[in-house]
């Protein structure tokens, strides 16, 4: 036999990581342009997402300072004092953080700031959720959310 | 593997250019009087001299900075951590694997050793093995209900994909790979920054809106305490629109172009762009950015007289040497 041994190989996952880049890219220039992709990251940002499997493989798209997200902190109903009034402002990425990252989630033991509604917009498509904490029988609180009209 | 890849310290890196029996002839090492190295500079210009020494450099230096990343608030994740702790919340789109907060501190200390390990270690098989195990921590903290909004993970965990597919191919033989991991670092940082600029693509950051609301009205940060007590409220407001502009502008242009440009104009271009970012708009930032600055730093690490760059476009994975 007159056959060369194999010296080099192509090196797939050089191209499988590059392939993943070319795909982020085209998926992130794709949003000006695409109610599928804006109405997917503004469901990721809101975790409204149908499963978390495909919230979670989104992950390594990059989204820092997107959308514009704002936030309203209120009582519940029932706690509110007639003095009160919602507190407001404006978030970065990822709104729903506020009542979850970190010691932002200590402020849920506040009455007055168990109800949160939270809105993001990016050219023209808007998502609105609202979410309300209420105490666990242990320890901490239960979480619940739902989409707005 | 050869008897070559085997040597593994600083010291040898910078002499096995003499025992490489492959087809690459590859400059060896400048001998001097002060051989072996003992000072910090010597050493590493001794490193810098070999192949494989470089590209142990470029390993370690994205090793250093996403380690630096992920301790930089470290203050601010300790209370976060207790925060976690004292009061956890229940949702139903997070399984308590991904709520409990024994698993977000159990694998961000893991993640950390990890790196500090692969940093330090000297053995190339086991490092490109455990190369692999920061990339699976952190894709758990990517999707943790405690950390998937940092960025600090999102940014490290593509500068931990870039290091365990570097790692697995730390060779002497391999004259290409530094340019082909700092083609690819250029193209994860183009990808990041676009990821950013595309996010802004709206009227209420063109208009300064957002970033008006976020930094200028009350953050407590050195340029923007600086511009409230140097202007008037609707000055302030116009400088919010320019500045808004100017970051989208920025990210934009270097997003789309940072990728295509020669590696050491890319990694100073990088550098730049990434380290303003956090000088201009939060310390707390650079968690975010410091293991991007290390992977722009690679491509200063790519040789003034690197041959042609077509191998670096089509990457060749080299095997053992032939027997």
């Amino acid at each position: 036999m007159d056959s060369q041994p194999s010296l080099a190989k192509p090196d797939w996952l050089y191209r499988v990581i590059l392939a993943v880049l070319v795909g982020v890219a085209v998926w992130l220039i794709a949003m000006p342009f695409s109610p599928l992709v804006q109405q997917t990251t503004l469901n990721r940002f809101h975790l409204q997402t149908e499963s978390f499997a495909a919230w979670a493989i989104q992950a390594p798209i990059p989204a820092m300072y997107s959308f514009h997200n704002r936030y309203r902190i209120e009582a519940m109903p029932w706690d509110a004092s007639p003095f009160a009034t919602p507190r407001t402002g404006t978030l970065n990425h990822f709104p729903v953080r506020i009542t979850t990252f970190a010691t932002d989630r200590l402020y849920l033991k506040q009455t007055d700031r168990r109800l949160i509604t939270l809105r993001s917009d990016y050219r023209g498509r808007s998502l609105t959720t609202q979410w309300i904490a209420t105490p666990h029988q242990d320890c901490g609180f239960v979480l619940t959310d739902e989409v707005l009209p | 593997m050869s008897t070559t890849e085997t040597i593994q310290d600083a010291d040898a890196s910078a002499s096995i250019s003499h025992g490489n029996s492959g087809d690459h002839q590859v400059p060896g090492p400048t001998h001097s009087d002060s051989w072996p190295p003992t000072e910090p500079a010597s050493l590493i210009a001794a490193q810098l001299s070999s192949v494989r020494g470089r590209q142990l450099v470029a390993y370690r230096l994205v090793q250093i900075g996403t380690l630096l990343a992920l301790i930089w608030k470290l203050p601010f994740l300790i209370s976060g951590a207790k925060a976690y702790i004292e009061l956890p919340i229940y949702q139903d789109f997070f399984s308590p694997l991904f709520s409990s907060a024994a698993v977000v501190i159990g694998t961000y200390l893991f993640v950390c050793i990890v790196i500090a390990f692969n940093w330090y270690c000297r053995q190339d098989r086991l490092r490109s093995k455990t190369a692999w195990l920061p990339v699976v921590g952190l894709s758990i903290l990517c999707v943790h209900q405690g950390t998937y909004n940092d960025m600090t993970f999102t940014t490290a965990w593509w500068a931990m994909v870039w290091s365990a597919w570097f790692a697995g191919r730390i060779d002497e033989s391999d004259t290409h790979l530094i340019e082909r991991g700092a083609k690819l670092t250029r193209t994860i940082l183009s990808v990041i920054l676009l990821g950013g600029a595309v996010g802004k693509w709206t009227a209420e950051y063109w208009s300064g809106q957002v970033l008006y609301e976020i930094y200028f009205v009350d953050r407590d940060f050195w340029i923007y305490n600086w511009i409230r007590e140097s202007f008037s409220p609707d000055t302030v407001r116009e400088i919010a629109t320019w500045y808004s502009r100017k970051v989208i502008i920025v990210e934009t242009a270097v997003g789309l172009t940072l990728w295509a440009m020669p590696s050491r104009i890319a990694a100073a271009v990088g550098l730049a762009v990434y380290a303003s970012i956090a000088i201009f708009s939060n310390y707390y930032l650079f968690s975010v950015l410091l293991s991007l600055i290390a992977l722009a730093a690679v491509g200063f690490l790519v040789p003034r007289d690197a041959p042609s760059s077509e191998p670096a476009t089509e990457p060749i994975r080299p095997d053992a040497s032939p027997a």
